[in-house]
């Protein structure tokens, strides 16, 4: 049995059949700020959610090779606390009593409203990191988790939503160290070119936007480990 | 039509009795007539005693000589006949005493060969009486010749008319007896016979009564039920054996056409859900540009968002259908559950001027899931249709046992015609169906539930512009008050 280290990421693993709503929601969450790994049938979707690298995995539920439910159970069966939510056209009670006594987290019938899905994952997101608050305050600056939105003073900072998902994942592990490595996994999952400097460009933006001019930065670098947020100085 | 065993019982009945009366008649009318032909044989006999013992003396006349009939056996009862004989020209020769001074008959009317008739004797009791004409006895020592014995001018032998009757009480009363043995008789035989007919007829048509019984369970909402072909007569059987086979078919096709459309409808949600999301992301990523893309894009969603709608009805009413044989029936309260629905309906149309007559509470015994279904499915009809700024009423009152939800509403265009139809899945008014978010599936799912919760529905138009839907449903009776009145009733107007 294979134990899932767990360590807290932003990327969301999206197991569907159906290869038009598999895009159209890949595309959706993407643009949204997630980044987004898509599986096409239950055996490839498990090996994809054991590997461990993902916050949330989206999971059909009428898939080839093993079915949604089979997923969860090897999954709940290898001791994974991943988050997952169901996106199934099983609608009847007894479907989504099966599917959340199965393990899964949440339950979305198609079709479903794209917003009502992104919130609900922007909500078992929130819960990876514990935190029940939807906005957070650091300082001059506030994250607000629903409206996607970084304020400074109550004024809204124009992000885009890559700069929105760096920064969010940043400050959820505020104090922590955060690898170079982890943010290319987490932030830019297969579109991230190897070996660039995607990162380091991706945080200097983000610092040229959410510091205030001539203030120190919330966004420090330790040379060698990565980069931590919230702790002012260099 | 009457019925079977009916029709078996009293034809069989009635030809059984009819063949006993006609037996009883027939064997009652032999016996009259044998015993009748031995008494009157009897009676013959002994008028010919009398007539054996008058001689022709020839030219000395006629001698009664009445010695032979006291060694006889009737001379015990000798006096009790009575006996006329006459001569030829019609003068009696004798009259037993008995008769007194009365005639038997008129000895001009009294025929060659014996003649049988009833008659009413001296005192009053009816008699049976034999005439005849004969040739009385001759002594040849006391006739010289031929000529002696023939009356003057005649060529024949001098003939005498006699006529002897005798009571014919005992004979009658052995005829009454015979009569009576026989109506009694037969009355016994005749119960015997309605006694057998009934239970012949009962046990008989008892396999067919079975059938009748199991057939009167079998609805569109039971075709599982199946009959027990074992022990039932050859006769039955083909019958069972076929009902069985197109109830199998039959439910067969049901199922087959819910599973279908659950199917059906199950099976479109993905691709709703993919033209609903690409239409939804595509309206995000284009927020601010493009706004001709967002045009298409935005009438994609409303597509994908009136499938959705249309998918869901479909699988509400093939579940609504999937529910007959698990329908719940418990106690809940109509009020209540109207109440909250017709608060809904009025967020949804302000418009709308509501009054409303709901009492506290009204229990009924039904399933609350189908209820709810009934209750979202015809105020969303009123909302739908209804009128800007129309009017509608909406009362729940008790009456008969019964819980009457009448809700009226104004509609334009209803015809008295469409009443027929309105119940009728994806049935509009107007056949043109482009700008309308209406499937014509909600009132399809409102009759299905009351049938499947056994409430009557009707709709009607008053006043050439109301629609009317009435709902009656049976009243609880646990719990309810005894006499079933409704507390406090509430009428509101907006």
């Amino acid at each position: 049995m294979q134990t899932i280290e767990w360590s807290p990421k932003m990327r969301v693993l999206l197991i569907e059949d159906s290869q038009r709503l598999s895009e159209y929601v890949a595309r959706g969450l993407r643009h949204a700020g997630f980044a987004v790994d898509a599986a096409a049938d239950g055996e490839n979707g498990l090996f994809l959610a054991q590997s461990g690298e993902h916050d949330v995995v989206i999971l059909d539920l009428m898939l080839p090779k093993r079915d949604g439910l089979g997923v969860l159970a090897a999954l709940r069966a290898g001791n994974s606390n991943i988050h997952v939510l169901v996106l199934t056209a099983k609608d009847t009670i007894a479907d989504r009593v099966q599917g959340l006594n199965a393990g899964a987290d949440d339950y979305l019938v198609k079709p479903f409203a794209f917003e009502e899905l992104l919130a609900r994952v922007q909500a078992l997101v929130r819960r990876v990191y514990g935190i029940k608050k939807t906005v957070l305050a650091f300082g001059p600056l506030e994250l607000d988790t629903t409206k996607r939105q970084v304020r400074r003073d109550g004024k809204v900072i124009d992000l885009r939503p890559r700069e929105y998902t760096l920064f969010e994942y940043l400050a959820l592990r505020a104090g922590q160290v955060v690898t170079r490595g982890e943010i290319e996994r987490h932030i830019y999952d297969e579109l991230a070119e190897p070996m660039s400097n995607v990162v380091d460009s991706a945080i200097c933006s983000l610092r040229k936007l959410v510091d205030s001019p001539g203030g120190p930065s919330m966004i420090m670098t330790r040379r060698g480990h990565g980069y931590i947020f919230g702790e002012t100085g260099e | 039509m009457r019925s079977m065993r009916a029709r078996l019982a009293t034809g069989l009945g009635a030809g059984l009795a009819t063949v006993l009366f006609v037996f009883g008649l027939v064997f009652y009318l032999y016996f009259r007539y044998v015993i009748q032909l031995g008494f009157d044989e009897t009676l013959y006999r002994k008028a010919w005693l009398f007539a054996g013992s008058v001689e022709n003396k020839g030219s000395a006349g006629l001698e009664f000589e009445m010695r032979g009939l006291q060694d006889s056996d009737y001379s015990r009862r000798m006096d009790d006949d009575f006996v006329e004989i006459w001569d030829e020209s019609g003068t009696r020769i004798y009259r037993s005493p008995v008769l007194g001074a009365s005639d038997l008959c008129k000895s001009s009317t009294i025929p060659e060969n014996p003649r049988y008739s009833d008659m009413t004797l001296p005192g009053g009791q009816i008699g049976r009486l034999v005439a005849f004409t004969f040739i009385p006895n001759i002594d040849e020592d006391d006739v010289a010749n031929e000529n002696e014995i023939k009356p003057a001018g005649s060529n024949a032998a001098r003939q005498l008319r006699i006529a002897l009757a005798a009571p014919r009480g005992g004979l009658d009363a052995s005829l009454r007896r015979i009569l009576g043995g026989l109506i009694i008789g037969g009355l016994l035989l005749l119960a015997c016979v309605v006694t057998t007919v009934w239970l012949t007829v009962r046990v008989g048509l008892r396999p067919l009564n079975r059938i009748a019984v199991e057939t009167s369970l079998i609805d569109a909402r039971n075709l599982s039920h199946r009959f027990d072909v074992f022990g039932l007569p050859p006769e039955l059987t083909p019958i069972a054996e076929r009902l069985n086979d197109l109830m199998k078919r039959m439910q067969a096709s049901i199922d087959r056409e819910r599973r279908f459309t659950a199917d059906a409808a199950h099976e479109l949600r993905t691709p709703v859900a993919e033209l609903r999301t690409l239409s939804e992301v595509g309206l995000r990523e284009t927020e601010n540009e493009h706004p001709s893309i967002r045009v298409f894009l935005s009438d994609a969603r409303a597509i994908a968002l009136h499938l959705e709608g249309l998918i869901n009805a479909l699988l509400t009413l093939a579940r609504v259908e999937s529910r007959s044989e698990r329908a719940d029936r418990k106690v809940i309260d109509l009020a209540e559950n109207v109440t909250t629905t017709v608060a809904d309906m009025g967020r949804r149309r302000p418009d709308i001027k509501l009054e409303t007559a709901i009492p506290s509470t009204a229990r009924v015994l039904a399933d609350s899931t189908l209820v709810r279904v009934m209750l979202d499915n015809m105020f969303d009809n009123v909302a739908e249709h209804t009128t800007q700024n129309g009017a509608v009423l909406v009362s729940l009152q008790f009456c008969e046992a019964a819980w009457h939800l009448k809700i009226k509403n104004s509609a334009v265009g209803l015809t008295a015609k469409d009443l027929s139809h309105v119940f009728d899945p994806f049935w509009c008014k107007s056949a043109d169906r482009g700008g309308s978010s209406h499937f014509g599936l909600g009132l399809a799912l409102v009759a299905e539930c009351a049938q499947l919760m056994e409430v009557r529905l009707r709709a009607s138009i008053e006043g050439g512009n109301m629609f009317v839907i009435d709902a009656e449903w049976h009243a609880a009776k646990v719990g309810q008050e005894a006499d079933g009145r409704q507390t406090n009733p509430a009428t509101t107007v907006r």
